[in-house]
């Protein structure tokens, strides 16, 4: 520790030294709203930016990073990019050993949890002159970004659930998904495609998904609540409405609309892997607007269009429509790395510099800054599929659920109750006793 | 002519503690602080970035009371172990067996069948087990090919866990070749006046072969338990815990709640159960063992 | 004479059957990499289609950054030293166990006997979170540090065992000519333990090398990846796996521990042996 503060002291001599000599020299003849200072000290700095996404993100991801290097020579980003399976794991260990990577793509359900463990990301309020913030909405920021009066990340774009149809398949099947979708309807639809072809289905998901795009918009629909009350940190719904939803699920595959439980479990957090979809034998899947780009990417043979995410069929029930716009990701910066400033910087260029805008597009959904946004839509870079999702998502009045709803450990409980009940290897209301009984020691802890 | 007078060096024997002081600071710094420490965390709300607060038995008793994943995991972790150790141990006895008579090629074979154990917790095997287990794998390609049912080894709770144990169990080389090298040394003249005696093959190995290898038999069965109930490389690379928890044995459940939840303190006690465990075992099998073990020196140091 | 005969077919058959199930994964996995996608799955074929070095190059490349070279030096970057401390830490401690009789030595042996039997599991989050206040994680010390302090019960233990075979009038002669003990152990000890000291050295090398646990608590920056996680890693890209070039990274990670195996086997062998016995 003594050793990272020397490191500190030095670097901010070091720094405020710079400032001083190249004061007087030219403006950032950009024009553009990035603020990148050139530093040429000379000074080597080395970032890492960790995230997670498709081969498509992955490439514009480095894209960006290269072109910012080309522009500060003395800057090198080491990126550090897979999958999302184990990001979570691997983002808490390195961040309890004080080693995580630089810049950090977060999961927004993540970061509640993150905050009440400690304090690990930098506040943007105390680096504003490092980045503009200005293309952001503030309403945005405050109602997903902002814990106790901090700004702890930045939206990666504005992305909501999507049910993403693969319209070739479902004009075939005699399935029209251009309507009002209901929970019913999907089973019955399920049945449809089953007897057209009994090697097709209608759904494509995985337990990740059932997690966000079912399980938890049917209990707020229920309870017009998310799962779980941040303030007196106890279940909204009841024993009776759980083993409602549990029951469900079981019924999605008990009717046959998704594969068997067993024949996916491969591609679970990789719905675009799996053979069905890229031969097109699924006719919808579900999805989140920010992973449209990989899901249409694996099959390009056939034409799409977004639904509507499923309601109840009885509306005097429903209390609330249970869908709503969001962060797909965070872009946070680690408070105890060594160059936080530098971090901040490449966050201002990732956000408010042009070719990033272009470079990046719709790869984690809608821009969330307004010029970011502009600039795509002259170019046509977004695409009408996820406009077409975030729009309707925009439109639904679900709250807010990151909190205590989205915490990993009360997430991997509904995983559980959902893969037991997948597999056929609980009841329902087992399920639903097993889960409550393990969410309220989890609860008592927080 | 001078003689040089050759002092005879006079050995003193606490110099012996000199050289074992890096073994006694090891010993203390990382092993018994740790040891005590994680008794410690047990018993506290121990998250990490707080400081860690007394709760005495909560974290035991949510274990073995609130939680309905710890008696999946000991469950799991239990049937794992009841698998391999046997299963590992058997073969390895049968193939020594086997090769112990007078074969030709011996050490070729001996070679082969060593290999799998160069692999032992080796990520890149895992990874080579997931892939052939997988259900378009080759596995699944053979059965077809002799027109048997495809098995979704890697997507059924139950086939899962096998997949695990035959990852294991492939890897009986080392005790093998350990079994060998003790059937070699057990005296020929025994068998000889067995079979004067009129012993057929089966009464020779249960009555002299065994006993005379029970020893090392024991040390396998010891070590091999030690590691089975601490699984957790193959258990996480090739299904995750999955499916639907059905791998999911305790090594891997203290990583997950240690170090993705933080939950140290709760981590530590699942911990202790886990050396409970392995105390119980081994003072169970020395029990057992008193009067089966035959030692030729009499047992002592 | 017939039936002796039999027998024997019938061994060899037995043992011929079960060899080519310990050989198969592993010339599976060599053969894969040089197939697609396709062909290694849903397909009985063993050898591949054609014979084209792509998995190897390609995966070799790795991602981001770091190229698979530089995995592998992170490899040796831990093992290496780590062998090397440990062969020399417990051989040291086990030259004062064997040859001395100090105070205490009955308690303090008996005390590295139970630590035989001490699980990794009870003592990591501690090691840990020790590690933490050190500011060693993220680094190669967690791996170092311990191999340095002989915390290594077993070689200390295996390399007792041989020296017990070594007869004490070896040392007496020594110390007749005036050597210390140090001498004692360096010129006439040390040369007669060799074996022993070079099985020891194979074993930490192995284990160490296939180290999985340990390597994904300590090790968080990509850059300092060992094989293990970097492999890890790989699979889980949340697009179209490329299997070839994994298996065939795969193989070559585990070439160098085939091509010491073929080496030094008799080694290996020995001391697996002689672990398990008495002198």
């Amino acid at each position: 520790m003594k050793k990272k503060k020397v490191m500190a002291m030095m670097l901010s001599v070091l720094m405020a030294a710079t400032l001083m000599t190249g004061c007087g020299g030219s403006d950032d003849a950009n024009g553009g709203k990035s603020k990148s200072e050139k530093s040429d000290k000379g000074e080597q700095v080395t970032l890492r930016f960790s995230w997670w996404g498709g081969d498509e993100r992955n490439e514009a991801t480095l894209q960006v990073i290269d072109n910012y290097e080309k522009e500060h020579p003395n800057i090198k980003i080491e990126p550090e990019f897979g999958g999302d399976e184990g990001y979570l794991e691997k983002l808490s260990t390195s961040l309890a050993g004080g080693q995580a990577a630089d810049i950090i793509q977060n999961g927004t359900g993540w970061m509640p949890g993150f905050v009440e463990k400690g304090d690990f990301f930098v506040d943007f309020n105390d680096y504003k002159d490092d980045i503009d913030l200005s293309g952001f909405s503030d309403e945005y920021l405050d109602n997903t970004c902002v814990f106790d009066g901090k700004l702890l990340g930045l939206p990666s774009g504005v992305a909501t659930t999507a049910l993403l149809v693969n319209k070739t398949l479902a004009d075939e099947t005699g399935i029209d998904l251009t309507k009002d979708v209901t929970w019913e309807s999907l089973i019955e639809m399920g049945k449809k495609v089953q007897e057209h072809d009994n090697s097709q289905y209608l759904l494509n998901i995985d337990t990740s998904f059932l997690v966000t795009n079912v399980f938890r918009p049917y209990i707020m629909q229920m309870t017009g609540k998310p799962l779980i009350d941040d303030d007196t940190k106890k279940l909204t719904c009841s024993e009776e409405q759980l083993v409602s939803v549990l029951a469900y699920i079981q019924s999605l595959y008990e009717n046959h609309v998704t594969q068997p439980a067993g024949e996916t479990a491969s591609f679970e957090d990789a719905l675009q892997t799996n053979p069905k979809w890229i031969n097109g034998d699924y006719v919808a899947v579900m999805t989140n607007s920010s992973q449209i780009n990989n899901l249409t990417a694996a099959n390009e043979n056939v034409e799409y269009i977004v639904a509507s995410m499923p309601e109840m069929s009885d509306k005097s029930v429903q209390k609330n429509d249970g869908y709503y716009a969001n962060p797909p990701q965070l872009m946070c910066v680690n408070k105890s790395g060594k160059h936080v400033k530098e971090a901040v910087k490449f966050l201002d260029y990732f956000y408010n510099n042009e070719d990033a805008a272009k470079i990046l597009k719709d790869l984690r959904s809608v821009p969330p800054t307004e010029n970011a946004r502009k600039i795509c839509e002259e170019n046509g870079l977004i695409g009408s599929l996820v406009t077409d999702s975030v729009n309707k998502g925009l439109e639904k009045h679900g709250v807010n659920e990151m909190g205590l709803t989205t915490d990993s450990e009360v997430e991997s409980v509904i995983k559980t109750m959902i893969e037991s009940v997948k597999y056929g290897e609980s009841t329902p209301d087992k399920a639903a006793s097993d889960g409550i009984s393990m969410l309220n020691n989890i609860l008592s802890e927080k | 002519m001078r003689l040089k007078k050759i002092k005879k060096y006079r050995k003193k024997d606490y110099m012996g503690l000199v050289y074992i002081a890096p073994w006694l600071i090891g010993f203390l710094l990382l092993q018994l602080y740790p040891f005590l420490s994680s008794l410690y965390y047990s018993f506290t709300d121990y998250q990490f970035f707080n400081d860690p607060s007394w709760i005495g038995i909560q974290n035991y008793k949510k274990l073995f009371t609130t939680d309905p994943e710890f008696y999946n995991s000991l469950k799991v972790t239990i049937v794992y172990t009841l698998y391999t150790v046997p299963g590992k141990l058997i073969m390895a006895l049968f193939i020594a067996v086997l090769l112990n008579q007078n074969l030709k090629h011996i050490g070729v074979i001996r070679t082969i069948y060593y290999l799998p154990s160069l692999f032992s917790g080796s990520v890149a095997v895992a990874i080579l087990w997931k892939l052939l287990f997988m259900d378009e794998g080759t596995i699944n390609s053979l059965l077809t090919s002799i027109h048997l049912p495809k098995v979704q080894w890697l997507g059924t709770t139950s086939t899962a866990l096998v997949t695990i144990c035959l990852l294991e169990i492939w890897q009986f080389g080392s005790s093998m070749v350990m079994f060998l090298a003790a059937l070699k040394q057990v005296p020929v003249s025994l068998y000889e006046a067995a079979s004067l005696d009129g012993a057929g093959a089966v009464k020779k190995f249960f009555h002299i072969t065994i006993p005379q290898i029970s020893p090392i038999i024991f040390f396998n069965i010891i070590m091999q338990s030690i590691t089975a109930l601490q699984n957790f490389t193959s258990s996480f690379v090739v299904t995750g815990g999955g499916p639907n928890k059905g791998t999911y044995v305790l090594g891997m459940k203290l990583y997950t709640d240690a170090f993705t939840y933080f939950k140290m303190g709760y981590a530590s006690a699942t911990s202790w159960v886990i050396f409970g465990m392995i105390l119980v075992i081994t003072l169970l099998l020395f029990r057992f063992s008193s009067g089966k073990v035959y030692y030729e020196d009499g047992g002592d140091f | 004479m017939r039936k002796i005969k039999k027998n024997k077919v019938l061994i060899y058959l037995i043992i011929a059957l079960v060899g080519v199930l310990m050989i198969y994964p592993i010339l599976w996995m060599f053969l894969a990499a040089f197939k697609t996608n396709s062909e290694i799955f849903g397909s009985v074929k063993l050898l591949p289609g054609s014979w084209s070095f792509d998995a190897f190059v390609n995966g070799w490349k790795g991602t981001g950054r770091y190229s698979f070279g530089k995995f592998f030096l992170n490899t040796f970057a831990i093992v290496v030293p780590t062998t090397l401390l440990t062969v020399v830490s417990c051989m040291i401690v086990a030259y004062g166990f064997a040859r001395f009789n100090f105070p205490g030595k009955k308690l303090l042996f008996g005390i590295l006997i139970a630590t035989l039997m001490l699980p990794n599991t009870v003592i990591i989050i501690p090691r840990y979170t020790l590690f933490n206040k050190f500011g060693w994680l993220n680094t190669y010390l967690p791996f170092y540090i311990p191999a340095l302090l002989a915390c290594y019960p077993f070689f200390i233990f295996m390399l007792m065992q041989f020296m017990r075979g070594i007869p004490r009038e070896l040392d007496e002669s020594a110390y007749m000519d005036g050597c210390g003990t140090l001498r004692t152990f360096i010129s006439i000890l040390l040369p007669l333990l060799k074996p022993a000291l070079f099985s020891a050295g194979l074993f930490q090398f192995l284990w160490t090398y296939n180290d999985f646990f340990n390597s994904l608590i300590y090790i968080n920056s990509v850059e300092k990846y060992p094989i293990s996680l970097a492999l890890r890693s790989a699979i889980d890209a949340e697009a179209n796996v490329q299997w070839g070039q994994i298996m065939a990274m795969a193989f070559i990670s585990v070439l160098p521990l085939m091509i010491l195996f073929f080496v030094a086997q008799k080694y290996f062998v020995e001391g697996v042996a002689t672990s398990g016995l008495k002198g």
